[in-house]
């Protein structure tokens, strides 16, 4: 792979820092943060979050590393959440899906500057960013990290789900740096963020591109609505405790509120509720959703050989004696038909109207 | 003068009759030589073993089922128990088994009297005088009854027109030359009677009642042409019956059943009902995709069938609205018969599973059996699906996702869910059962199967089953999670590979505890290890529940129920328990035992019983074709007793009923027991 | 079109993961092991390209020599070469030095396209696919759910799962490796006749050692621990303390609890619910 055919130089301009970067050794801890149309994805504010742990134990520079076509308007949100310094550059070359181009900057950004850790949030860009760069660098990287720690020989220490999440395994990076983890989504907490605090905004330009490969066609829109059961992260059910056709609507308002999928029981697909192809269970689809909220459903083992291995399950019941509860990690006695709306409601206060999602 | 009839009266060249009657033999004997030449387009197989006992069963069965027809005689079904309806009381084939009977008879009387007036002609002249009337008017009269029998069977057919039979031009073309053959018969007597007996010796005449009519009719004419038409009728009537069986013989009319169906009986399988046969794993091609993969008497099979229709009616899935119709399937296969054996070319014209059965047919059999149950011929219907679907699975890979997955899982988990091996005795934890190799020595297994082992409901079968078990003092352990799937449903499917791995590990596993008697709630486990394992060198004492608990209540072991029940209960038959195995008193004789039991019969229980849609791997495939679901059928007729509680004894049945019954929203209404649990709640404990 | 196909046996996902904390290891006594799913896609896939273009699939694992019967499957399924290079270590190796060792191996057979499983189910480190493109200097793509190579069989049209339904749509040219996702294609059942031929096949091994690799792993095993107690969410606090502490010591695998049960009027209990699924991160 052809390496070094890209020239930086410091953008001047509104940013705070002026001048070439600093060879600083292997010192700092960098981000690599990513972003959804207009929004740092919440991953990687996570991965921010427990980075500036990180770099107060090694009382360290904490670098947000932001790469994007368009991003500029997003700079400043790292540091209410840590970062010290943001390496800015922008180019549409670097659209989300352009790894190879991603993969030629921040190989090049790292030999230049030598941090001693680099995180990214465990996404779909990273997937395939991290594991080649790492290959590229010769250094070591875990991936979908729970938890990430600094041992006193300062090698960095990860700990992740391994075996489906059913024991966890923490492995050491070798010493050659940076030293590299994946954070998997949802397993740290995300500060409130301190709109007083500011970093410097590095802003970097793109000279020449690097050779890209793989080149990128076209994004198709990911609907919850009609993606397969067997993809869908989350998942409301139905069953005969819906009682009639009308109060789908209800459910699908529930639905859409949370970006999830309607599926079914066998009764609601011989009632025409749910189409044969949602049908979760044994004759049906086996699904294992993130979410799995059962409404009406009374779990019969049919059904449940088709989702016991979803993550977390809600039941919504009128039937304290349901089977389904046993399976619950929440449980509502309740009717479907107020239970339902209520939640809907409920779910509109808490949450801003929902966005326009893509990557 | 002594009554008695002169042969070849009027007749001249008579003698010329056999010259042509061996003709039309050597073209019967051309046209079988044909047929057979069609069967031996299939595999060899011994259907010659046990030669006594073939024979001896024949003669019992020409006796019983021909002579009689005990098919339609079967009316007396059913008297003693009660059921809901006075009509379900009427043997539900009596009409057609009736007719038939009639045509049977009167033909089989006219043949056998040209055969004594053979005999008595040439050989030993007994048919005179008072032997001679009683003859006549015995001969006379059954052909009477034949004609009656065809006009029966043409008011059935074309006016009536049940749906379980097709019309065929072949159908009236036969019903039409007995018919003539008859008639002409009657027409040539009648001649006889008008120029010889009414003139001479009136008193003989009515003798021959039918012959009596035609010849009052003529007795107006003149001598000369009574004895004209005499002479010529007689040629005609010898023409036309000669030319009838000449025409059916070269055009394979249906009547060849006549034949074949007696040889199909002969040839029929003496193996238990519940073995299929045995796959060569280290053939080349496995089950059957042509018609070449049969063996010569499954295709025997196709021409001995009736077109009667009675598997048609039978059939669960055909009743639900399936494609699956049991009388097309084998009439296809002998269209494909006929075909392929005519063609020249190496490949068949038309494939016969996907372009002539039909795939989803293929699939939608449930293996009941009632097809076979119901069938006069004894054909065998199930081992040809069964056969089918092993081409479909190991040769072809043409099958349904769920299937994929259910094999998978057997092969992985060793049961048909994603469910750990090493979870299977969970549901005995802390009832203190004995686990094989652990802490006991017992020769007796309790076989809980996959069912039991991890749906929540069945397992509360295997529940009270060890409870009584124990409670009755029987030594038995369970396997625990040494346990596999049994391979029933895998064999079913067609997955004979998959199933003979199944089998050798679990006989290794079984001969290493020295297991003698295993035990087991499942009929369909039952018959596997009764009928299927032997083959394979596992030999085991086996019982079903409902055996051992009437047993164990009859010799005083169990408690006799105390708790009066006081409520309606019918039982639910399993197919695997009542068709295959004739164990349909064994639960009944429990259900006695509960005081106050109020027992109703379905109308189609005990070998007659309704498939609750579950067997034969259709448990685990999704509905598919249309029409309704077998197990909502068999609520229909559950719910037509009206019953407080469903018994069954299968935990396929318990599976598909209990969930029909809640997703029709009565589970209030009716409660769904196995036998066991409905013996426990009767103790009063 | 060759194809060289990553293979990898997991142990049956169905058995129970109890930690062996003395050992640091997990009890495996029990286990059985099964083809990787993703891998199973990933063959399908080459097998079907097989089909169109012609060529051959070559299986390759690193792992036990138990993993010849993996090896076996994959020949029932219509790979026409299988290589095994036995290690016994190969658990305790990162995914760069299994990657490292692959590539060598792959870099001695022809290869037009190379296909790996996106991740495997046990360590799911989803990066050896990305590493072993990495090491042959290969474009690569993973997380493929529909893969067309052009007619010319130079080029390949492929489709990438994003998250929540999302696809990207991206060409590359060939050679190239490809990571395939579940939603790929749904792996045959093999047939009898296959079964059988593959029974018969030999299976090659290749010698780690004769590769002359010289990296090893870049990252080390420290510990094997149960999961983490899973924040359980007690609305009502209803639970009893005895289940409570099952509960934390129990960790992931604790049996569910049905007594975790909201009640009340709707907007109440519709709170309770909303805050479970905020705590949980299912709100966007
Ligand atoms: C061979 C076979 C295969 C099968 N395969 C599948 C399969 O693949 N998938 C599948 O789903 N099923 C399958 N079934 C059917 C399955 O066994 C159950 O019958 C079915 O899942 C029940 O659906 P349900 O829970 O919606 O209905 P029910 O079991 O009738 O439950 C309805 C529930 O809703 C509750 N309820 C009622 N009204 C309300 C209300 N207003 N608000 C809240 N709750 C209410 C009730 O308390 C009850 O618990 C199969 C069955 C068989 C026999
Ligand atoms: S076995 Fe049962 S389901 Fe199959 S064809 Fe015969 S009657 Fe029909
Ligand atoms: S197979 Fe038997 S029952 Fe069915 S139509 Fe033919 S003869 Fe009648």
């Amino acid at each position: 792979m052809t390496l070094g055919n890209f020239a930086f130089r410091v953008a001047k301009g509104l940013f705070t820092m002026e001048g070439d970067i600093k060879m600083t050794g292997a010192k700092g801890i960098w981000v690599f943060i990513e972003s959804e149309r207009d929004e740092i994805r919440k991953v990687s504010l996570e991965t921010l979050c427990e980075a500036r742990k990180l770099a107060n134990g090694l009382n360290e520079e904490l670098c947000a590393l932001l790469l994007g076509d368009k991003v500029e308007s997003l700079a400043e949100l790292p540091p209410h959440y840590g970062a010290d310094r943001v390496f800015l550059m922008q180019h549409e070359s670097l659209s989300y899906h352009n790894v190879d181009a991603h993969l030629n900057v921040v190989a090049n950004l790292v030999k230049e500057n030598s941090p001693r850790i680099l995180l990214f949030g465990s996404t779909p860009l990273a997937k395939e960013l991290a594991p080649r760069l790492a290959a590229q660098l010769r250094v070591g990287l875990v991936t979908d990290a729970a938890d990430v720690k600094i041992d006193a020989s300062g090698k960095l220490v990860v700990r992740k789900p391994v075996y489906g999440g059913k024991a966890h395994a923490t492995f050491a990076c070798a010493p050659a740096t940076p030293q590299m983890a994946s954070v998997a989504p949802g397993f740290m907490d995300v500060k409130p963020p301190d709109a007083s605090r500011k970093g410097e905004v590095v802003k970097l330009a793109l000279v020449a591109g690097g050779k890209t490969n793989v080149e990128f066609i076209e994004f198709i829109k990911g609907d919850p609505r009609t993606v397969a059961i067997t993809e869908a992260e989350m998942i409301v059910a139905v069953g005969r405790g819906l009682e009639k056709k009308e109060n789908l609507s209800l459910i699908e308002e529930l639905a859409d509120k949370l970006g999830a999928s309607i599926g079914g029981s066998r009764v609601a697909v011989d009632n025409g509720w749910v189409p044969a192809e949602r049908q979760v269970g044994m004759t049906g689809k086996t699904v294992a959703p993130r979410l799995y909220i059962a409404c009406g459903i009374s779990g019969q083992y049919p059904h449940t050989v088709g989702m016991e291995r979803s993550g977390t399950v809600m039941v919504i019941n009128t039937d304290r004696n349901a089977p389904m509860f046993k399976l619950a990690d929440i449980g509502v006695l309740g009717d479907v038909s107020q239970v339902v709306p209520a939640i809907s409601k409920r779910l509109s206060e808490v949450i801003a109207p929902p966005k326009e999602k893509a990557q | 003068m002594v009554p008695g009839r002169e042969v070849y009266w009027n007749i001249q060249y008579g003698q010329f009759l056999y010259v042509l009657a061996a003709i039309v033999i050597g073209i019967m004997v051309f046209a079988f030589y044909r047929r057979v030449r069609l069967w031996r387009l299939g595999r060899p197989e011994n259907r010659v073993d046990h030669l006594g006992k073939r024979l001896r069963s024949f003669l019992v069965a020409a006796v019983v089922d021909g002579l009689f027809h005990r098919k339609f005689l079967e009316m007396f079904r059913g008297v003693g128990h009660r059921q809901t309806t006075s009509d379900d009381l009427k043997p539900r084939d009596f009409y057609p088994g009736f007719a038939h009977f009639l045509i049977f008879a009167g033909l089989g009387m006219l043949l056998l009297a040209t055969f004594l007036d053979f005999i008595s002609h040439y050989f030993f002249h007994f048919l005179t005088g008072g032997v001679y009337l009683a003859f006549s008017v015995v001969v006379d009269s059954f052909g009477i009854l034949a004609i009656i029998g065809v006009v029966l069977v043409i008011i059935r057919r074309y006016g009536q027109r049940p749906t379980r039979l097709d019309n065929r031009p072949e159908d009236l073309v036969a019903l039409v030359l007995i018919l003539v053959a008859v008639l002409t018969g009657y027409v040539v007597e009648g001649f006889r009677i008008a120029a010889t007996e009414l003139v001479r010796t009136p008193d003989w005449a009515p003798w021959s009642p039918g012959g009596y009519v035609l010849a009052r009719a003529f007795s107006g004419l003149n001598m000369e042409t009574l004895l004209g038409w005499h002479r010529g009728m007689w040629w005609v009537h010898l023409s036309i019956s000669l030319g009838v069986v000449a025409y059916v013989a070269l055009s394979w009319n249906r009547l060849w059943h006549i034949i074949v169906s007696p040889m199909n009986y002969f040839f029929r399988s003496l193996a238990p009902r519940g073995a299929l046969s045995i796959v060569d794993l280290d053939g080349e091609r496995f089950g059957a995709g042509r018609i070449q993969d049969f063996t010569w008497k499954q295709l025997l099979d196709l021409d001995a069938c009736t077109r009667c229709g009675r598997c048609q009616e039978a059939c669960p899935a055909y009743a639900a609205g399936k494609p699956l119709n049991p009388k097309k399937v084998i009439l296809d296969l002998k269209d494909q018969m006929v075909e392929e054996g005519k063609s020249k070319t190496p490949t068949p014209v038309r494939d016969m599973i996907t372009e002539r059965v039909g795939e989803e047919e293929v699939w939608d059999c449930t293996t009941c059996r009632a097809c076979q149950e119901a069938c006069p011929v004894a054909i065998e219907h199930v081992q040809k699906i069964v056969d089918m679907r092993r081409d479909l699975v190991l040769m072809r890979v043409k099958f349904s996702t769920e299937l994929k997955g259910f094999y998978k899982n057997i092969e992985e988990n060793g049961n048909p869910w994603a469910k750990s091996p090493v979870s299977r005795g969970n549901w005995a934890e802390g009832l203190g059962i004995k686990k094989l190799g652990q802490d006991t020595a017992t020769d007796t297994l309790y076989w809980v199967g996959c069912l039991a082992a991890y749906d929540e409901r069945i397992s509360r079968i295997a529940i009270a089953v060890s409870k009584l078990m124990k409670s009755a003092g029987v030594d038995f352990a369970i396997m625990g999670k040494e346990e596999r799937c049994c391979g029933d449903a895998v064999r079913r499917s067609g997955n004979e590979y998959l199933f003979r791995k199944l089998v050798d590990r679990n006989i290794e596993v079984l001969k290493k505890n020295n297991i003698k008697r295993i035990i087991t709630h499942c009929p369909h486990g039952y018959n596997a290890f009764k009928n299927e394992y032997p083959k394979f060198g596992g030999d085991f004492e086996v019982l079903h529940h409902t055996q051992l608990i009437a047993d164990l209540l009859s010799k005083g072991a169990l408690k006799a129920p105390q708790k009066e029940l006081d409520k309606r209960v019918t039982f639910h038959d399993p197919c695997y328990l009542a068709r295959y195995h004739d164990i349909y008193d064994a639960p009944r004789q429990v259900m006695a035992s509960i005081p106050k039991l109020d027992l109703v019969e379905k109308f189609q229980c005990k070998e007659k019983t309704f498939c609750c849609g579950g067997g034969g791997a259709r448990m685990w495939m999704a509905e598919s074709g249309g029409g309704r679901r077998i197990s909502e059928v068999l609520l229909d007729q559950v719910k037509a007793v009206k019953p407080d509680v469903l018994v069954t004894a299968c935990p396929y049945c318990m599976t598909m009923l209990d969930n029909e019954v809640r997703e029709k929203g009565l589970e209030t209404a009716i409660q769904v027991l196995d036998i066991a649990e409905l013996y426990r709640n009767s103790l009063g404990e | 079109m060759n194809i060289v196909v990553c293979v990898k046996e997991v142990p049956n996902p169905t058995f129970p993961v109890e930690v062996d904390i003395q050992k640091n290891a997990v009890k495996s006594e029990e286990w059985n092991y099964v083809i990787n799913p993703y891998d199973e896609v990933a063959l399908e896939e080459a097998v079907r390209i097989k089909e169109k273009f012609g060529g051959q699939v070559t299986v390759i694992t690193l792992g036990a020599e138990r993993a010849g019967a993996i090896l076996r499957k994959c020949l029932c399924i219509g790979a026409d070469r299988a290589i095994l290079i036995p290690s016994d270590s190969a658990f305790a190796w990162d995914g760069f030095a299994i990657a490292n060792v692959l590539s060598k191996a792959i870099s001695r057979l022809p290869h037009d396209i190379v296909l790996c499983g996106y991740q495997s189910i046990d360590r799911g480190g989803a990066e050896v696919g990305s590493i072993i493109a990495e090491l042959l200097g290969l474009p690569v793509v993973t997380a493929v759910v529909k893969l067309d190579i052009a007619p010319d069989g130079k080029s390949a049209t492929v489709c990438r799962r994003l998250e929540r339904g999302a696809r990207a749509v991206k060409r590359s040219p060939l050679p190239a490796l490809f990571t395939a996702d579940l939603m790929l294609n749904e792996p045959r059942y093999p047939t009898l006749p296959c079964i059988k031929w593959a029974l018969k096949q030999e299976i090659e091994k290749l010698d780690v050692k004769s590769l002359g690799v010289e990296a090893g792993p870049l990252t080390e095993f420290v510990t094997i621990s149960r999961p983490p107690p899973k924040k359980v969410f007690i609305p009502t606090g209803a639970l009893s303390p005895a289940e409570r502490i099952k509960l934390l010591t129990g960790g992931g695998a604790a049996k569910k609890s049905s007594s975790n049960i909201v009640e009340g009027a709707p907007h109440e209990v519709a709170k309770k619910v909303v805050d479970f699924l905020a705590e949980k991160r299912f709100l966007l």
